[in-house]
């Protein structure tokens, strides 16, 4: 699953260990969540994108989704 | 973050076991040279150092209960990693030792093994990640 969070995170200047230390998460986790190597829970995925008051959907992609639709 | 708090007091409380465990070696050697004991207490003192070692697993199981899902998900992946590769080794060196003299190995070192192993592959497994 492709995502936002990169991109995100710049606009609001946010390190991963800052954006790992508002969800309760380990900044390794953060890493491989941004970088696309796991696929967060569906309770992740929310407390995510209640930090950057987005929707999930608008900041997690499907990766047929972003190929097909060339979404970052 | 949750975890990140635990850290200290996993190492603290590990390291205690990892002391404790010293000890009880220091003593049950010492024991067994210089005391002469009933077999039943020399087995009690044999024993002894895997009192600290079930501490250690129980606090080890706690800090994977404090682990998020990511490294939740790393550390299954790395013990499964683990366990194939003792079952592989052990299962070479067993055909090996049915039909050749091989060197003895002593089981007490698998704890030793499995926790050091596991602890190389979780790292690698998040060097992976990062790459």
């Amino acid at each position: 699953m492709n995502n936002r969070i990169k991109v995100l995170r710049a606009e609001q200047d946010w390190s991963q260990q800052a954006l790992a230390d508002k969800i309760g998460v380990s900044r390794q986790a953060v890493n491989a969540v941004e970088r696309g190597k796991h696929d967060p829970s569906l309770q992740l995925a929310f407390d995510i994108a209640n930090q950057f008051n987005q929707r999930i959907e608008d900041i997690f992609f499907p990766e047929k989704l972003t190929n097909s639709e060339g979404c970052e | 973050m949750e975890s990140t708090k635990q850290e200290p007091l996993f190492l603290k409380l590990f390291m205690t076991a990892m002391v404790l465990f010293l000890i009880l070696i220091a003593v049950q050697t010492f024991s067994l040279e210089l005391l002469d004991m009933p077999t039943w207490l020399k087995v009690v003192v044999t024993l002894m150092p895997g009192l600290p070692l079930i501490w250690a697993f129980f606090i080890f199981r706690a800090r994977y209960k404090a682990f998020d899902e990511y490294m939740k998900a790393l550390t299954g992946e790395a013990f499964l990693w683990t366990l194939g590769f003792l079952c592989v080794s052990s299962f070479i060196y067993g055909m090996l030792a049915m039909k050749f003299p091989m060197p003895e190995v002593e089981l007490a070192l698998v704890t030793p093994f499995v926790f050091g192993s596991h602890g190389l592959i979780v790292q690698l497994l998040i060097w992976k990640d990062n790459e």
